[in-house]
């Protein structure tokens, strides 16, 4: 994983859609890219519990 | 004092003529019929009406009824769907009519339900392609520059322009609460798991909820009356019994509700006039002896609307990864570029989003239980022009943690477009929150509609 923060993650992200879609559309998708780092910056510095685990269907009452 | 057309009948209203033998079945569903033909030019709501199967199904019904046999509290209902649920023998196109289309020959779980509560269904609604954000053609009944929101554009129009008295819909991030309050409708997200998806095309699987509109806070309640229940079939639902909802339906209750007040982080993104508005519905319901006090959400807030962006993309691309290797080129811009973005995104990530996710709901459930209700914006302000479908962030908290919120009517805007509010409740405490919903609807008192000139007006 990156080192936090969104120009880390803008980077790993771009060069995983270079990689999967080639150059020409992952510069298309830059702004969607620039969102989803900024998202994933911020979920990666929030800090949890050790015990917690991923909710998929969050169906408890 | 003039006559209710048939057309604008509510449901529960609509059903109990039904059932006291006042009104037909077919008479119901033919004056629906011909309200469609008057005003769908104008608005596109529907993708496909289905004119011979409703009116065999409503003689059908009214040949039961004639015999004495009542199928349930939607006898002779005529209802619309979003073009994403399955329909025996009817065409699902998910907005993406010419490449993904299918024709399935199961009803949805929740299709099934609303036929033998004894519903009519009238036709397949507009949805924003899969559900996400490229904007349907549908148009705001209250100014057809603006949107009707998203992506439950159909459902949410359809039904505030009277062509229908209730619709389903579906909510993954604020696909029915920012129609609805866009659009003038009541429009219900009941808890994560508590209405089945099975049949219903996906967008992201642990975000996705069926949504539920109409005209009135009893109408959604004998919706959900009718559409509770656990689905061993559906992951994602819960095995919980259903909600009792029948007072809820007969009457408001005349216990002032208490509600914790919302600020921020979203009253900042709402316009001032929609922040005058929840001030003054406040007021109303203080003054109205309701107990109205500020909440301060958890830090963590901030956090879940990022989780919902990631989860979705995450899932999406999972989801339509078949499709889109054979179609890329064929799906709308937005829908691509969050398909793409979701195959960027690294697994440790989605699996953090989810954690968090859940962590929220667990910092939320205390501020939940405490009240009947929280009140705040369900979206910015009136609906913007049709070049988007508004911002779903004020709805986006609560899909992610999968708690109950409806949006309800409550004012017009200096622009002359309505104005909603969202009341969010606990997860599983549907009764409560619908309470407090139909007590806050009686004292706001909306009855405004779209001028009946402007639906009439094609181009």
């Amino acid at each position: 994983m990156p080192d936090p923060g969104p120009e880390s993650y803008h980077a790993a992200v771009l060069a995983e859609a270079r990689r999967r879609f080639g150059a020409a559309r992952a510069e298309a998708l830059d702004p969607e890219l620039t969102a989803l780092a900024a998202d994933l910056a911020r979920i990666a510095e929030t800090p949890l519990p050790d015990d917690g685990e991923p909710g998929f269907f969050l169906l408890e009452e | 004092m003039p006559q209710t057309p048939l057309y604008a009948l509510g449901l529960v209203e609509a059903a109990e003529r039904i059932r006291a033998g006042r009104l037909t079945a077919t008479a119901l569903v033919e004056a629906h019929l011909q309200r469609i033909d008057a005003v769908e030019p104008a608005i596109q709501a529907w993708v496909a009406v289905d004119r011979a199967g409703a009116l065999e199904a409503a003689a059908q019904l009214d040949g039961e009824g004639a015999r004495g046999r009542w199928r349930g509290p939607l006898h002779g209902v005529p209802l619309g769907l979003k073009d994403i649920f399955h329909v025996a023998g009817l065409k699902t196109t998910a907005g993406a009519a010419g490449f993904a289309d299918v024709v399935p020959a199961a009803d949805a779980a929740s299709v099934a339900r609303l036929r033998a509560a004894g519903a009519v269904i009238l036709g397949k609604l507009h949805t924003t392609e899969f559900a996400f954000l490229d904007p349907a053609p549908t148009r705001n009944p209250w100014h057809r520059d603006r949107t009707p929101g998203g992506s439950s554009s159909g459902s949410a129009a359809a039904v505030a322009a009277r062509m229908v008295p209730g619709a389903l819909g579906s909510q993954t991030v604020g696909s029915t609460l920012r129609p609805a309050a866009f659009c003038g409708a009541v429009g219900l997200k009941p808890t994560y798991g508590r209405v089945s998806r099975r049949g219903v095309i996906a967008l992201a699987w642990s975000l996705d909820h069926v949504g539920l509109f109409a005209r009135s806070v009893a109408d959604v309640a004998r919706l959900l009356s009718v559409l509770a229940g656990h689905d061993p079939a559906d992951s994602g639902s819960a095995p919980v019994p259903p909600p009792d909802l029948e007072a809820v339906i007969t009457a408001a209750p005349a216990r002032p509700p208490r509600f914790g007040l919302v600020g921020e982080p979203f009253l900042g993104r709402a316009n001032p006039e929609m922040r005058a508005q929840l001030s003054a519905a406040a007021q109303m319901v203080a003054d109205k002896g309701a107990t109205v006090e500020p909440v301060v959400l958890p830090p963590i807030v901030p956090a879940v609307l990022s989780a919902v962006q990631v989860v979705l993309r995450a899932e999406a691309a999972a989801y339509h990864a078949d499709l889109y290797r054979a179609h890329a080129e064929e799906f709308r811009p937005k829908i691509r570029a969050a398909l793409e973005a979701g195959w960027c995104i690294p697994a440790p990530l989605y699996l953090r989003a989810q954690r968090v996710r859940r962590q929220a709901r667990r910092e939320l459930a205390p501020l939940l239980a405490r009240y009947d209700a929280l009140l705040m914006p369900p979206a910015a302000g009136s609906a913007p022009d049709r070049g988007s479908t508004g911002d779903p962030s004020f709805n986006a908290l609560w899909s992610a943690v999968g708690a109950p919120a409806i949006s309800i009517p409550a004012s017009l805007a200096p622009d002359g477009l309505p104005l909603g509010l969202q009341l969010v409740g606990a997860p599983f405490a549907e009764a409560r929150l619908l309470a407090a919903a139909r007590w806050v609807e009686a004292v706001v008192g909306f009855s405004a509609a779209p001028l009946e000139a402007d639906l009439r007006r094609a181009e």
